[in-house]
């Protein structure tokens, strides 16, 4: 994996993603070079594991139990982490893993389940929070969305867009090659904006 | 490429819905630190929390104290028996405050059951506690003690802490950190032979092993 290539797409056009890998998400994206105590990683990324969470689609019940895990986790496993400058995707890492886990023994408990949606499976149609706040109508909206998208673009594109993740920690999550991580971005982009865009037509938004 | 303005209007309001609120960052601190102890979160410990923790072990040392004068009470003038109730109470409440990484006298031999309502005050910013949870906390809490006293060079600390962990949670969720930092323990003293008796069956490519492998290999190789 080329991590220091340029963030320019297929079409040689400077990608927004740019941008974003310096700016985006306040939490974290420091590139430390020393793995930070607890306390400070706890500060930095509460907000990021919550937010990751969510989009996960863990039902709201169970919220802060997984996140109270996660970073239980993150507390026990934080000395073993030897590349700092890591730590945002493998926080990452520590989410997904301790979500699946909590999805499948929700499953095993519940006798199965359907679910659609950012991550493959990763938002539930059981009811959350969300869709009892006024807030709830964007993030079905963007649900919708998502699920027209192929499962490889919208797995960038959410890890970007809605996660936060630089393109190369995606493409590090992921383990896929940096410029195929941005062609990925730049073609879930422009599946999200149609989708968005024939969703408006739907309805006659203008 | 150009987002598209309404698809990134979107993205940003999706982003600040699932955003945490400051009850829920309140709750999660407050459980953090009823878990794994008042300096858990450091600095960033708020003063709700801080003021809650202290109130807790404050109102614990209250109750004890009233529960001691209560029983002092009892004996001198035989009062109600209901009086005794709230010592019971609080005495059990009392003997499992730890400190962040002590481990708790009255766990089990084994991986715990799940844990007793009593064994902690109720804290209402907090929700419920899990045993599953709270296993889990308490493995982490004794494998920080591990790993903290073997930075300390403390190895005799360490491995005291690591048996313990070995003896309570046999099948931890942590059982590979306690192993690697077992090995670690056992080869900075020479114990080598022992210490990759520990690494076998691990996998290679954990970060910790790999560690613990050159602590093995840097003990082998001094005359």
């Amino acid at each position: 994996m080329n991590a220091t290539a340029s963030p320019v797409g297929d079409d040689g056009t400077q990608l927004e993603s740019d941008r974003q890998d310096t700016s985006a998400c306040s939490s974290g994206r420091g590139a430390p070079l020393t793995v930070p105590p607890f306390a400070e990683v706890y500060r930095q990324y509460f907000d990021f594991v919550w937010s990751l969470v969510r989009r996960f689609g863990v039902e709201p019940e169970a919220m802060d139990d997984v996140v109270q895990e996660i970073f239980f986790v993150i507390h026990a496993k934080l000395g073993t982490l030897e590349n700092p400058q890591a730590l945002r995707s493998w926080i990452y890492g520590v989410v997904r893993r301790s979500v699946s886990t909590h999805r499948r023994g929700r499953r095993t408990r519940m006798g199965g389940g359907v679910a659609v949606g950012l991550e493959g499976d990763l938002i539930s149609e059981v009811p959350t929070p969300l869709e009892q706040t006024e807030t709830n109508a964007d993030l079905k909206l963007l649900g919708l969305l998502l699920a027209e998208l192929d499962e490889s673009k919208r797995e960038v594109f959410a890890m970007v867009e809605l996660d936060e993740l630089s393109v190369p920690e995606v493409a590090q999550v992921l383990g896929i090659p940096l410029n195929t991580a941005y062609s990925r971005l730049r073609a879930g982009r422009q599946a999200f904006a149609s989708a968005l865009a024939r969703h408006r037509a739907r309805i006659g938004e203008r | 490429m150009t987002f598209d303005p309404t698809a990134r209007d979107l993205i940003q309001r999706s982003r600040r819905a699932l955003r945490p609120s400051e009850a829920d960052r309140r709750r999660i601190d407050a459980a953090m630190v009823d878990r794994l102890g008042a300096d858990v979160l450091g600095a960033h410990t708020s003063a709700v929390q801080v003021s809650s923790a202290v109130a807790w072990k404050y109102g614990l040392t209250f109750t004890l104290c009233l529960g001691v004068l209560g029983s002092v009470a009892f004996f001198a003038f035989e009062s109600k028996p209901t009086d005794t109730v709230p010592l019971a109470a609080a005495t059990t409440q009392v003997a499992p405050v730890p400190e962040p990484a002590a481990p708790e006298p009255a766990a089990p031999e084994t991986e715990p059951a799940p844990q007793s309502p009593t064994l902690k005050p109720a804290n209402e910013a907090a929700p419920p506690a899990s045993p599953r949870r709270d296993m889990l906390a308490r493995e982490v809490a004794l494998l920080s003690a591990a790993t903290s006293a073997l930075r300390a060079g403390d190895v005799t600390a360490a491995l005291r802490s690591l048996e313990e962990h070995r003896r309570k949670y046999p099948n931890g969720v942590l059982r590979e950190e306690r192993r690697t930092a077992l090995a670690q323990a056992l080869c900075s003293i020479g114990r080598v032979s022992e210490g990759r008796a520990e690494l076998k069956g691990l996998p290679s490519s954990s970060p910790t092993a790999t560690r613990a492998a050159q602590v093995c290999q840097a003990a082998a190789t001094q005359p």
